[in-house]
């Protein structure tokens, strides 16, 4: 913590500069967007307040909250289940280099399927209401946990397993004090880009499968009645929960399960 | 007591040591000095008994060695007094044992105020200052240090010289000592032991004569200068 004050004068300028230019980015994006919308009727392209307008309607219908804890349920079951195994599938490959071999083409076929196909597949086999999002969630996630686990668990400094074996460490320990604590700085940018896609095929697997409920549900409602600005907010809403959900709960938790790195990402690193 | 006869190891085809003989006592510190690819590191690996030699024998009658790398192969998300307990962790040693040992190690090693710090957060001096606490942790019988105060500036290193040898004073610790100078190991040594350029054997073994009423410098000096012809023989550049 007494490092955290003493380089917090200047990474907090940093951070507040940044904040700035960030919002003069978005503003001017905004602006832009509220331009082009007077050249159309209103029906076709919406400005930015008629989307808020919109947005503020659907709270208070209340649809809208409910839908968001739908489909965030979803996500972070499917999200949770791949990250659960890919990780623990990355690391025991990582160690093993025979199953390494083994997996690694089974991984790149999954990977290679189209999320869509996945879904198409899941309404064959699950309830498109529950089961289906989350199981097309799951596969299409894990293989980039997967790929980062194993990348991670290769890339553990070898001075510090021959330094644990010099100390006869039980292999136990060498998985919590090593590679458990190594792979999830590995981890954290898939973790971030895993949520990301895991966010975009709810949606998808949901609109597809004409889920009753849920925010693709409530997208799908929009698109047939045409209205424009209702699809515009469920989008908006989408990229808020996906920007609150990384900065509210991953990155305070990395901050957490990482406090060795606090002191190091004010210094630019 | 560990003593090695004819030793000798190849990597596949390449000879990397050749014939060394070796004899340490207990409290008894040997310096091995020679230059990088002598085979320095892979006697040491054969004495922690990493290593099983391709010839030769090796005896070690020593239960507990503990290893000094010379990096300080820290775990970064560790603070420093769990980087010390490190060893007693894989010993499975108590959580209370092990705060306690290394807070005891932590004042020894001039470590106060640093026990919750991690490792990016301390100078190189205070890093290797924590390596050689992990070593001492699990109160070994004989310490194997590989060049450990090679990655430090010089100014450290006299310091680190002085405190090492008063540790290994204090709990009578037997000691192999590499490094590739040879001022670093007439300090050190109870006994030296210079190898040639790969394959490493045996081209001077001196008996140092250092007492605690001898002017170390002077001494170091003195030494250096008798033993250098001998030794710069083997190395022709």
């Amino acid at each position: 913590m007494r490092e955290l004050g003493r380089r917090g004068g200047d990474g907090g300028v940093r951070r507040v500069e940044g904040l700035v230019w960030g919002l003069v980015g978005l503003g001017v994006c905004l602006a832009l967007w509220h331009l082009v919308a007077l050249q159309y009727p209103p029906w076709a392209v919406p400005t930015p307040l008629e989307v808020a307008a919109e947005l503020v309607r659907l709270a208070r219908e209340g649809a809208l909250f409910t839908a968001v804890a739908i489909t965030t349920g979803r996500t972070l079951a499917g999200f949770g289940i791949a990250v659960l195994l890919g990780g623990i599938a990355g690391l025991v490959a990582g160690l093993l280099p025979p199953l390494r071999q083994a997996l690694a083409p089974v991984v790149t076929a999954i990977q290679g399927v189209p999320p869509v196909a996945l879904i198409i597949v899941a309404l064959l086999w699950f309830d498109a209401n529950s089961s289906a999002p989350v199981f097309t969630i799951a596969l299409a996630v894990l293989p980039i946990i997967f790929a980062a686990a194993l990348e991670g668990t290769r890339a553990v400094d070898r001075g510090l397993i021959e330094m644990a074996a010099i100390f006869r460490a039980p292999r136990r320990l060498m998985v919590t004090e090593i590679y458990l604590p190594h792979l999830l700085s590995y981890l954290f940018p898939a973790l971030v880009s895993g949520l990301g896609l895991a966010w975009k095929v709810a949606l998808l697997a949901e609109l597809m499968a004409g889920s009753r409920m849920g925010m693709g549900a409530g997208l799908g409602a929009a698109r047939v009645n045409l209205n424009v600005a209702g699809v515009f907010a469920w989008i908006a809403v989408v990229v808020l929960l996906l920007l609150a959900m990384e900065n509210l709960v991953l990155r305070p938790l990395r901050r957490r399960l990482e406090p060795w790195r606090r002191s190091q990402e004010g210094g630019g690193r | 007591m560990l003593t090695m006869t004819g030793v000798g190891h190849d990597y596949g085809s390449v000879r990397a040591l050749v014939g060394v003989d070796l004899q340490l006592e207990p409290g008894r510190i040997i310096a091995i000095v020679g230059q990088s690819g002598c085979g320095k590191t892979t006697l040491l690996h054969i004495a922690a008994g990493l290593l099983a030699p391709t010839r030769g024998r090796v005896e070690n009658r020593f239960r507990r060695p503990a290893y000094v790398f010379q990096e300080p192969r820290l775990l970064p998300w560790r603070t420093a007094w769990q980087n010390i307990a490190f060893g007693l962790k894989a010993q499975g040693a108590p959580p209370a044992t092990q705060r306690r040992v290394a807070e005891t190690l932590i004042e020894r090693l001039g470590l106060a105020g640093a026990a919750d710090k991690f490792p990016h957060e301390l100078s190189g001096g205070m890093r290797q200052r924590v390596a050689l606490g992990r070593a001492l942790a699990i109160d070994p019988d004989l310490l194997l240090l590989d060049e450990p105060f090679g990655a430090l500036d010089p100014g450290l290193r006299s310091g680190m010289q002085r405190l090492l040898l008063d540790l290994l004073a204090e709990r009578r610790l037997a000691a192999l000592f590499v490094t590739h100078d040879l001022a670093e190991a007439v300090r050190m040594g109870d006994e030296l032991i210079a190898l040639s350029p790969a394959p490493g054997r045996v081209i001077a073994r001196v008996v140092l004569g250092r007492t605690p009423a001898t002017d170390a410098d002077v001494y170091v000096h003195q030494t250096v200068a008798a033993i250098w012809p001998q030794i710069s023989a083997a190395y022709p550049d």
